[in-house]
């Protein structure tokens, strides 16, 4: 009995994590570069329990064109390189800004990184309008050659860890590998690849799933309820 | 379960804002000179949940791990200046920039703000002014018994007084442009301010380096497309919708919870 009502709350707790994800999917519908993070139940080799595990699906999303010529997309594979505070992380939104200094900063403020540093499109009195990405990353100003993105891929994706606005760390040792010719799109940004309809079939399946574990735990109750009032009544 | 009710809250309160910068955008669809702002966003923090220790399986290089986000939340506001279209009006006093650049306004307390909107109007002491009455800066007054005014592509506005054949020349119209004209404070009355965010102006005349001409008896309109700001809408209203079914599949999962002891 203890036994059974332990993995009936084990498969409820499960389902509402399930739900907690899927609700964080929804919720970065409309997320520059957000990946959908896919959930999925694993057995132990005992088969006494199963745990949750979940992955990031880093399927390309659709893109969106944009009138702004420092919105970048990447086709592919591959993830732009920032500096924050913590050392290096990798992003797919390519949302940019020029800062007071003429420096390419993404939304949350960090330094866009190229194959030789911060990547700094200023000349004196320069405009943004003015900086163009060919389709390999290279970036001119004003047709002069500046630098080139430094767009890096990795081997194992199930290393990168979500750190929060839209960045992504590398927790392992291997190093990432440049890419010599990404597809960069300028003039574009890519959307989330979260599926509204997948997400909905999944909230319905673990709605379902959760409530036919909730049905056979009150059984459960019942029939316990059972053993300790009526078993014991004579008459 | 309680977090995925914040999670999707919070969707819910970010598509919010997206609608309500679109019908803000859609409101000013004609406004001279509005520049319209798209809502962007970012995902929130992560919590790693260890499902179970020993949860490796044998020949598993690594536990599996699970991430659940915490939701979304809006980052910025990012303004597009890009070009919006140029509308003839035959009135001597508009101009429109066609290309980078912003005219100068000097505000009651002092300061100069910044404007895409060149409808100049002349007040009571001939000094040029702007639709809402605040001084152009710098400050150019035009003399009396003015038959004809001339504004020239890189700015220098020159005027014809009765009686006389010669133009008179009073005063140059100045640009300035920012590192990051997106960082720019929208102050309302078609202005903006300078922040720490956009960098010092630089100044230039009209035509010069990379500024824009002015074009006199013209007036730039919004770049608000109505199309896209209607898709825009429908994207969010949906994205709010389907925000609102995961707050109600959480409740019926609480629901359900409740339900197990009756």
């Amino acid at each position: 009995m203890d036994i059974n009502l332990e993995r009936l709350k084990n498969a409820m707790l499960l389902q509402t994590q399930k739900n907690d994800v899927t609700a964080n999917n929804l919720a970065n519908i409309n997320t520059i570069g957000f990946k959908r993070e896919h959930t999925f139940l694993q057995s132990l080799e005992d088969e006494t329990r199963n745990t949750l595990a979940s992955q990031t699906v880093h399927d390309q999303g659709q893109l969106k064109q944009t009138d702004n010529p420092l919105d970048l997309a990447i086709s592919g594979r591959g993830f732009f390189t920032v500096q924050t505070q913590s050392g290096q992380a990798y992003t797919r939104d390519g949302h940019l800004a020029v800062d007071e200094y003429g420096a390419l900063r993404t939304t949350a403020g960090h330094l866009l990184m190229g194959a030789g540093g911060p990547l700094v499109v200023s000349q004196d009195g320069l405009k943004t309008g003015s900086v163009r990405i060919s389709q390999h990353g290279e970036i001119f100003v004003d047709d002069d050659y500046v630098d080139r993105l430094q767009v890096v891929d990795f081997d194992n994706l199930e290393n990168l860890q979500r750190i929060g606005t839209n960045l992504y760390v590398n927790n392992a040792d291997p190093q990432p590998d440049v890419l010599e010719e990404p597809v960069i799109l300028q003039g574009n940004l890519e959307t989330s690849n979260v599926d509204p309809v997948q997400e909905m079939i999944h909230m319905i399946e673990l709605q379902r799933h959760f409530e036919s574990s909730q049905r056979v735990l009150t059984n459960y109750d019942r029939m316990l309820g059972k053993a300790a009032n009526d078993i014991s009544r004579y008459q | 379960m309680l977090r995925a009710l914040r999670t999707a809250a919070l969707g819910m309160a970010g598509q919010q804002m997206n609608v309500d910068t679109i019908a803000n955008n859609l409101a000013n669809v004609n406004t001279t000179g509005f520049k319209k702002s798209t809502v962007e966003f970012q995902d929130l923090l992560y919590e790693t949940v260890e499902t179970g220790a020993g949860s490796a399986l044998e020949g598993h290089e690594k536990p599996d791990m699970v991430q659940i986000g915490s939701g979304n939340r809006p980052v910025s506001t990012y303004r597009s200046f890009s070009q919006g279209g140029i509308a003839e009006t035959g009135n001597p006093l508009d101009v429109a920039i066609n290309g980078q650049g912003f005219l100068q306004i000097q505000r009651p307390d002092g300061t100069i703000a910044y404007s895409r909107d060149g409808a100049m109007r002349v007040n009571s002491s001939g000094q040029l002014v702007n639709a809402s009455g605040l001084t152009m800066y710098p400050d150019i007054t035009l003399p009396e018994g003015v038959s004809s005014i001339n504004i020239s592509k890189d700015g220098v506005i020159s005027v014809l007084i009765d009686g006389s054949i010669e133009p008179e020349e009073v005063g140059q119209l100045e640009l300035v442009t920012f590192m990051n004209p997106a960082g720019m404070e929208a102050i309302g009355g078609n202005l903006y301010s300078q922040t720490e965010a956009s960098g010092t102006p630089m100044y230039g005349s009209p035509g010069e380096d990379r500024f824009g001409v002015v074009e006199q008896g013209y007036l730039e309109k919004s770049n608000v497309d109505v199309v896209k700001e209607m898709i825009n809408l429908i994207v969010s209203q949906r994205a709010y919708e389907i925000n609102s079914k995961a707050v109600k599949t959480a409740d019926e999962l609480l629901a359900l919870t409740n339900n197990i002891k009756r």
